[in-house]
């Protein structure tokens, strides 16, 4: 689904990816960790394609189209799906009248957004505040959610989407997700986190360590490396190599 | 008598003869020698209008509505037009075509209200200038709701100056709708048109007013209007700027009495070789006075732009609360754009803010947006109308497609 080989990456002349390569296949789950300033949301922006992020050397492949030079509303339609870490607020521009935007169908479009709205267990009268302003985190990280049921992707980059929720909205928004997952057969997901409780809320098949733009680590043996550097840190992450 | 005489009828002889005003106008409105002779004002005057004809195209014209709750007055080429007789039963509303001679009548009326419609009745009246009073009573005295209409309709094959001047007087207790509308029916590209308008609203307690001025038709506009308000009045205006060649836009706001509060929304857009000049006075006289002003601008191509807004809080008041916000949005490097907000404080309680911001896209907006699968273009779109739905989400003007569809359509235009 997802094929990155040899990605260089840069930002105002300081290079911040180097030569990362990463294979994602359909119906996976994916989780990147990584300390701090290593570069796994601009990993994400980039494959989202954020123009101030400049691709000096290497290709990303999604579902065998390269996407590297692609705006990201383009990249976007072809079905990859990014859920913000700190989300914008619009002031002025009610829910309702954003959400509109995102359905291509002409009719029903209440109705759509209604039933996704029951799933989430959000107020109905959400619809009428302007977007995200005076939201809490829980309630901005929802909104994600949210939009990502009514866009229907098929790849999934969660940006560190359990930051600052509780436990029951981190175990709804993960059922949620397992639900989507399980009637989209297609899809696959990527999930960025600092959390290493994450494996208690889902299943993940391969877990990858960044570290200074490099991806220094993968494996399937998910418990093993997250009890390690629930041990040692990121600090002692050459150590991980002997796992 | 004789002195009356003289001193009027020189004073008229001074002005057609005088070769240094003619040039004036002429470098003002850049039209041609010939053509201000043919427009003066006499000549206009004589032109006999064909009812039937106008029955006919004023049909035509959907904007126009002919509710008996609405009030409609038309001007055309600065005449007023005795159209249909639609006043409500509940209302007096006196239309009168004010003549020197008459004035003796007025002198008491206009006593009662302000002195300044006095002086400025006389001066309008020795500029040749038309002038009518609408007074508009409340026979009960319980709120009444109204709606007029001032439609000043051009119908004209050739160049048109028009001076209007409008006194409008209103009761206590009254709910006033004010709706400012054009129409040209020969709408030739080479037309020019050149609107003087003069407009006093006196506010008597208690009444509230709105007041809507949304133009579209490229005519050349100078727009006055002077506010007067009494105790516990209310006064908004909403200025809607779009597609505008020329305009000069003079506003002016006097407090008469104490607690009285005035609202200002403004937008404009505008591209290609536009100009706009707002020039906005308000006098903070008396104590408890409440005012604020909104201005949201995007400009683009080589549109020239002038915002200038005075508040003068006099000495020894209290509790005043004023407020002055500029926003605007410049989309090219040939934009001339110059606002100054001023304060002009005389008196330590008080509460008074003016700010001004000059700024580009916030592009993480539009990122976001992109992520969403949204074009470049309509994400823009979404941008700048969030920033115009701070004043189109009043609760006056909620309800208002046109407006807003117009808005929209307006901001397609200057971001292709």
């Amino acid at each position: 689904m997802l094929n990155i080989n040899k990605l260089y990456v840069k930002i105002n002349k300081k290079i911040i990816i180097k030569n990362l390569n990463l294979k994602i296949k359909k119906n996976n789950i994916h989780i990147l960790m990584g300390p701090n300033g290593s570069g796994k949301s601009t990993l994400s922006y980039v494959i989202t394609g954020k123009p101030k992020y400049k691709i000096i050397n290497g290709k990303i492949i999604f579902n065998k189209k390269k996407i590297n030079n692609l705006l990201p509303n383009k990249i976007s339609k072809l079905g990859i799906f990014l859920t913000f870490q700190y989300p914008i607020e619009i002031n002025g521009i009610t829910m309702y009248s954003f959400l509109k935007n995102l359905i291509k169908k002409k009719k029903n479009k209440l109705k759509i957004i209604k039933k996704n709205l029951k799933k989430l267990k959000i107020n109905k009268e959400y619809l009428k505040r302007y977007f995200n302003v005076g939201f809490s985190g829980g309630e901005k990280k929802k909104n994600e959610i949210l939009q990502m049921l009514i866009l229907k992707p098929k790849f999934i980059i969660l940006d560190e989407i359990d930051s600052g929720l509780d436990i029951d909205t981190l175990n709804l928004i993960f059922k949620i997700i397992k639900e989507y997952l399980f009637l989209n057969k297609n899809s696959s997901l990527l999930i960025i986190t600092h959390n290493t409780n994450i494996i208690n809320y889902i299943n993940a098949s391969f877990i990858h360590i960044l570290y200074n733009g490099k991806i220094i680590l993968t494996s399937n043996k998910i418990k093993k490396t997250i009890n390690y550097i629930n041990k040692y840190g990121y600090n002692n992450i050459k150590n991980i190599k002997l796992l | 008598m004789i002195l009356k005489n003289f001193f009027f009828k020189k004073d008229f002889k001074i002005l057609k003869k005088d070769k240094k005003i003619n040039f004036i106008i002429k470098k003002i409105i850049n039209f041609k020698k010939k053509k201000i002779e043919d427009y003066k004002y006499s000549k206009i005057k004589n032109i006999k209008i064909n009812k039937y004809f106008f029955i006919k195209k004023i049909n035509k014209i959907k904007n126009i509505n002919y509710n008996k709750k609405i009030i409609n007055l038309f001007f055309i080429n600065g005449l007023y037009y005795k159209y249909i007789n639609n006043i409500n039963n509940n209302i007096k509303i006196l239309i009168k075509n004010i003549k020197i001679e008459n004035l003796k009548n007025f002198y008491f009326f206009l006593k009662k209200y302000n002195y300044y419609t006095l002086f400025s009745l006389i001066f309008s009246y020795l500029n040749k200038n038309k002038c009518y009073l609408i007074y508009i009573k409340n026979k009960y005295k319980k709120k009444k709701k109204i709606n007029l209409n001032l439609n000043f309709i051009y119908k004209e094959k050739k160049n048109i100056i028009s001076n209007i001047n409008i006194f409008i007087f209103i009761d206590k207790n009254i709910i006033l709708k004010i709706n400012e509308k054009y129409k040209i029916i020969y709408n030739k590209k080479k037309i020019k048109i050149l609107n003087n308008i003069l407009i006093n609203i006196i506010i008597d307690k208690k009444s509230k007013i709105f007041f809507f001025r949304f133009k579209k038709k490229k005519i050349k506009t100078i727009n006055n209007l002077y506010i007067f308000q009494k105790k516990f009045s209310k006064f908004f205006l909403f200025d809607f700027f779009l597609n505008e060649k020329h305009i000069i836009n003079n506003l002016y706001i006097n407090y008469l009495n104490n607690n009285s509060l005035t609202r200002i929304y403004n937008i404009i857009l505008s591209n290609n070789n536009n100009i706009i000049e707002n020039n906005i006075i308000i006098n903070n006289n008396f104590n408890f006075c409440n005012n604020k002003q909104y201005y949201i601008g995007l400009y683009n191509d080589n549109s020239y732009i002038i915002n200038n807004g005075i508040i003068n809080i006099k000495n020894k008041t209290k509790n005043n609360i004023s407020l002055q916000n500029y926003k605007n949005f410049i989309l090219s490097n040939k934009v001339f754009l110059f606002t100054k907000p001023q304060l002009n404080i005389n008196s330590n309680n008080v509460k008074c803010n003016h700010g001004l911001i000059i700024g580009k896209i916030d592009n993480n907006i539009i990122n976001y947006l992109l992520n969403r699968g949204i074009n470049k273009n309509k994400s823009k779109i979404i941008f700048f109308l969030s920033i115009f739905n701070k004043i189109l989400n009043n609760k006056n003007i909620k309800n208002n497609k046109k407006i807003k569809k117009n808005i929209k359509n307006k901001i397609k235009l200057i971001l292709n």
